[in-house]
């Protein structure tokens, strides 16, 4: 979705610029050499210019990937996104920046773009290093060569080796589907476990180890206050009527008030410390959750633990 | 026998009256937020999340990060500007 606010075009910077998100998707074939990672990335920051993909000029909102070897530090695969997803959650509340709006920024490669499986596992060279950043061009082009915002290069962490193979340090992706048009034209979303179709087998590495449950909740028009999702298809288990779903479970919101509003969903993954009947609703004592990852080596990173989905303007009848 | 209730006690037993009343006002008013699913609706669901599965290429394995990225204008080949 583009913007529609005014960009001030005065060469300000952003208030803030984090990179909320990063997703591998394993794609897999029949060929082995076409098999391989579909990478996705995603920015939040606080502007007062519009974010465009095209200015007009062919001037594109790019992504870029590099794939670094740790041994060598030769680059091993470059990589540049066109394929992009903007925006613009509404204005800043804070009130420091009354002119800004809060953008999110998503970049997607495709199947021409593969990442070989050992650059994200690690093979018998050694392990990789992925790093990300991006262009972002603006609608305030008045003459004169194209300029950019440049997001500088960061390295990611966890992502790639044994860390990105732990279940309370990743997320597995929940189903949204919208209410009102488009979506299933009733006043609720609904949320579904992140194999909730039963019919991807062929979607994840062989070291993939599974979450037991997503733990999914939703507020309204940027309230923060997070109400639970309910789990209505886990009939007979303990985790009927909570918040908790499994990989094939579905999960519904109230009842939302009618008209327009801007949803946000979050989830974040649990996985039981051992074997148990009956899906127990999980706790600290039974299961481990995403809590962020924390960074021993580098304290000044934040953590956040749940993956955030806002749907804009979701007109609900 | 004709029974008389005192004031008070005709008092307590409205009072529980109404107390019961509002808890079950509330029970039916939580009931009512919760929207009941039908087939239709989700097949409806079920129909758009094979959609998105296919946009995305698979089942997204999300790393949640709030890692702060320096900023800074530049030309096309990426070199620093000044106003």
């Amino acid at each position: 979705m583009q913007s529609n606010f005014t960009s001030q075009c005065n060469y300000d910077l952003p208030a803030y610029c984090n990179l909320i998100q990063y997703s591998r998707v394993f794609r897999c074939t029949n060929v082995d050499s076409l098999s391989g990672y579909l990478l996705q990335f995603e920015y939040e920051l606080s502007w007062n210019n519009n974010v465009v993909q095209n200015d007009g000029f062919n001037n594109l909102t790019e992504g870029n990937i590099e794939i670094v070897s740790d041994v060598t530090n030769n680059v091993m695969q470059t990589l540049t996104l066109t394929n992009t997803q903007i925006t613009d959650l509404g204005p800043d509340p804070n009130p420091s920046f009354p002119n800004n709006h809060i953008f999110r920024v998503k970049f997607f490669s495709d199947n021409s773009q593969l990442v070989p499986r050992g650059y994200i596992n690690g093979d018998v060279t050694g392990t990789y290093s992925v790093k990300l950043s991006a262009n972002f061009v603006t609608d305030c082009k008045q003459g004169g060569g194209p300029y950019y915002l440049w997001l500088l290069p960061v390295t990611t962490y966890g992502f790639t080796g044994d860390r990105g193979n732990d279940p309370c340090k990743r997320n597995e992706k929940g189903w949204v589907t919208p209410a009102g048009s488009g979506g299933t034209d009733t006043n609720y979303l609904i949320i579904a476990g992140y194999n909730a179709l039963q019919n991807l087998t062929c979607g994840y590495n062989s070291n993939f180890i599974e979450p037991s449950l997503q733990e999914v909740e939703y507020e309204v028009d940027g309230s923060n206050y997070w109400l639970p999702m309910i789990n209505y298809t886990a009939s007979g288990f303990f985790i009927n009527g909570t918040k908790y779903i499994r990989w094939d479970d579905f999960a519904k919101t109230g009842t939302l008030p009618s008209g327009n509003h801007v949803i946000g969903v979050r989830y974040r993954n649990w996985k039981y410390n051992t074997s148990q009947t009956g899906w127990p609703i999980p706790n600290s004592s039974n299961a481990c959750h995403n809590i962020g990852y924390f960074d021993p080596n580098n304290s000044i990173y934040e953590y956040s633990s749940y993956a955030y989905e806002y749907w804009i303007a979701v007109n609900i009848p | 026998m004709k029974t008389i209730l005192k004031p008070t006690q005709t008092l307590v037993y409205i009072f529980v009256a109404g107390l019961i009343f509002f808890i079950f006002s509330c029970k039916k008013a939580e009931f009512n937020n919760e929207p009941k699913v039908d087939n239709g609706t989700m097949e409806k669901a079920k129909a758009y999340i094979a959609k998105q599965m296919e946009k995305e290429g698979g089942i997204p394995e999300i790393f949640v990060r709030n890692q702060k990225v320096n900023t800074m204008w530049v030309n096309d080949k990426n070199e620093p500007l000044s106003q």
